[in-house]
Parts: C-alpha cells; sequence; structure tokens
C-alpha cells in the first residue's frame, strides 16, 4: 500500500540569524499539510505563518487559550499566528494542519494547537481568504530569532 | 507504541505514524448533500482518524455544529463535552448527556460567509474502535473562522456501546454543501 503520511522537508536551525524560513514549491499531490515545530526564540513573541508570499490582509483567526486563566480572541492581519513562543529552556511546540491545501474551491482553514511548556496552550483555527493552492509556507515571527536547533518538518497526508 | 504516536500527531506534537497511516476512503461532495457515511470500514486498524473540511447550507446561522452516529444507532446512548472559544469567551459546556448523537464538529454557513468560500475544519480521532470490552471515546479539534466571528473547540464523545465501530454517519440541522470532504484514515 503506498504511503499515506509522509515527511515532505525538515529545517533545523543551526544559526544566530534564523527569524523566518520558508517551505517552497510544496507539491501539490497530496490532500493536507502538518507542519511540526519544534524549539524556542531570543526573545519572546508570537509564531506566526504566511502562505504564498501574501502579505496582504487575508488572514484571520479565531483562538482560545490558557495559562492561569482562560480567554479567547481573535481577528485579521496580513499572517495568522500561533501561540507566544518564549525564551525558556523548555521547548515550545506548535502543529498545523492545512486541510485540503490544495484545493482550489474554497478558502483555507489551518488547525492548529500550540504550547509554550511552562507557560501557555493554545488552540486555533485560521483561514487564508484565497482559493489559490497553497505551494509556500513561510513561518517565522518577524521580529525575533529561533534558538539553534529549532525545528521545523513539514508532512503530506494523502487522501484516497 | 505507533499507533498512539499516530493519534499523538493529530493533535499536538511530534512525530506521526507515517506508514502505519493509512487512507481508507474519503467522500468529495459535488452537491449539497444531508448524511455523509461511512460503512463496512475494516476491522484492521487500531484507530481511526477523519479528516473534514464542511459548510452548511444553513441561511439561520453564521456557525452550527455537526453529529456524529456509530453502526446507525439513534437511541440515547451517547455523550459529548467542549472546550471552546468564539472570540469573547472561553467557556466549557456539555452539548449532550444522554444525547441520540455526538456533537463533534464544526462549520461556517451560508450567511454572511466570506463569498460562501469559508470552510470549517475537524479532526476527529476514535479510538480503539474496534474493541468489544469498553464503551468508545472520541475526539475532535474543530473551528469555523469567517474573519468577523469564529469557534475552536476541544470536543469529546463517548458512544456507550461494547459494539465494534463498523459504520460512521454525521449529520447536521441543514446539509453539507458542495466541495465539503471527509475523508477517513485508519492507524494500525
Amino acid at each position: 500500500m503506498p504511503k499515506t503520511y509522509e515527511p515532505i522537508a525538515t529545517y533545523t536551525v543551526s544559526g544566530s540569524s534564523t527569524t523566518t524560513y520558508t517551505f517552497s514549491s510544496i507539491p501539490g499531490t497530496y490532500t493536507d499539510l502538518v507542519l511540526i515545530a519544534s524549539g524556542s526564540l531570543t526573545t519572546d513573541a508570537d509564531v506566526s505563518i504566511r502562505v504564498n508570499g501574501d502579505t496582504a490582509v487575508n488572514y484571520s483567526r479565531t483562538r482560545m487559550w490558557a495559562s492561569t486563566a482562560t480567554a479567547s480572541d481573535g481577528g485579521t492581519g496580513d499572517y495568522f499566528s500561533g501561540t507566544v513562543w518564549y525564551t525558556s529552556t523548555s521547548n515550545n511546540n506548535a502543529i498545523f494542519h492545512f486541510m485540503n491545501y490544495s484545493n482550489t474551491t474554497t478558502y483555507k482553514s489551518v488547525l492548529s494547537r500550540s504550547n509554550s511548556t511552562n507557560t501557555m496552550v493554545n488552540s486555533q483555527i485560521s483561514m487564508w481568504k484565497s482559493t489559490a493552492a497553497i505551494t509556500s509556507i513561510t513561518v517565522g515571527v518577524f521580529s525575533a530569532i529561533y534558538s539553534a536547533g529549532s525545528t521545523f518538518t513539514l508532512y503530506g497526508i494523502k487522501a484516497a | 507504541m505507533t499507533p498512539i504516536i499516530g493519534i499523538i500527531a493529530s493533535s499536538t506534537s511530534g512525530a506521526s505514524a507515517l506508514g502505519n497511516f493509512e487512507s481508507i476512503s474519503t467522500q468529495t461532495l459535488g452537491s449539497s448533500q444531508a448524511t455523509i457515511t461511512f460503512s463496512s470500514i475494516p476491522s484492521t486498524y487500531t484507530h481511526l482518524q477523519l479528516r473534514i473540511i464542511s459548510r452548511s447550507t444553513n441561511t439561520s446561522f453564521q456557525q452550527i455544529g455537526f453529529s456524529m452516529r456509530f453502526n446507525g444507532d439513534t437511541a440515547a446512548n451517547y455523550s459529548a463535552h467542549q472546550l471552546y472559544g468564539d472570540r469573547s469567551v472561553a467557556g466549557a459546556s456539555a452539548p449532550g448527556v444522554s444525547a441520540t448523537s455526538m456533537l463533534l464538529g464544526q462549520e461556517s454557513s451560508s450567511i454572511n460567509n466570506p463569498s460562501n468560500l469559508s470552510f470549517g475544519a475537524t479532526i476527529i480521532d476514535i479510538l480503539d474502535y474496534t474493541n468489544t470490552n469498553k464503551y468508545k471515546t472520541v475526539r475532535s479539534l474543530t473551528g469555523s473562522d469567517i474573519t468577523t466571528a469564529g469557534t475552536i473547540a476541544l470536543r469529546s464523545g463517548n458512544w456507550r456501546s461494547t459494539s465494534a465501530v463498523t459504520s460512521i454517519t454525521f449529520f447536521e440541522t441543514s446539509s453539507f454543501t458542495a466541495n465539503s470532504s471527509f475523508a477517513l484514515y485508519g492507524i494500525k
């Protein structure tokens, strides 16, 4: 039986200047994409996503989170952000599910969960207002630097 | 431990089951449809996962939920609970305690929905679905965002039956629109 859940690419931060990383030329042969991020930052900041290099205000999000209390908010922007990553020695992590990313008839929905392991847990639905297939994903915070050893892995899930 | 790793991959953490994660069947709607059923589900897996995008034909509410039943059972053998956020509050509720189905999914509808192109997204894990010694437990991560509003939820469900799950049916108060897509996977 052909593989259904496959790794596409992995990036490990090795230097001290990485603020964004882009998975480009993503094949359109899968049904969903899963991006798993694990690491920390040199300053506290949101881990954020843009797709296809789109810097317009075409993104929105709804999230709920808990630290010492629970809360929920949402809004629009020129990227959608996940949880805040902190400058701790503990790992932060996030997993993003890009649902039906290559279809050209719907806006794209992204489910995510993330954790700042000693501070916060977050669940989120995000939308990219475009019917274009997703061919690139940029993960970054646009202001903070990833610590060396942080990893980003992109998987593809293929439906029958 | 591989199946557990596969389930973790659907929610919060790192590794995937990779070769042990297999596609069973997918239904993508060409026109609106009131119910979606996966039948004759093979018993050769340990867990099942459903990955869904969906939208409702409902024109009364901006967002609505959808529900799931097993094996055609319409009796009050289900329960469901949720943690949710709607951009203003984060709360908890029990949408079904002794219910005839499990509320597990959230989707946008056909009113005030940007260009009617916004779809809800849902990932459902059905754990140990062939085990005949215990009731079945289900969990989901689901949400819909329509720019001006949104809902995100962590939901769980329980089916009080020791039967193996052999069929799954989804339904809502209206119908699922065209381009809604339901993909069923098995995890060994």
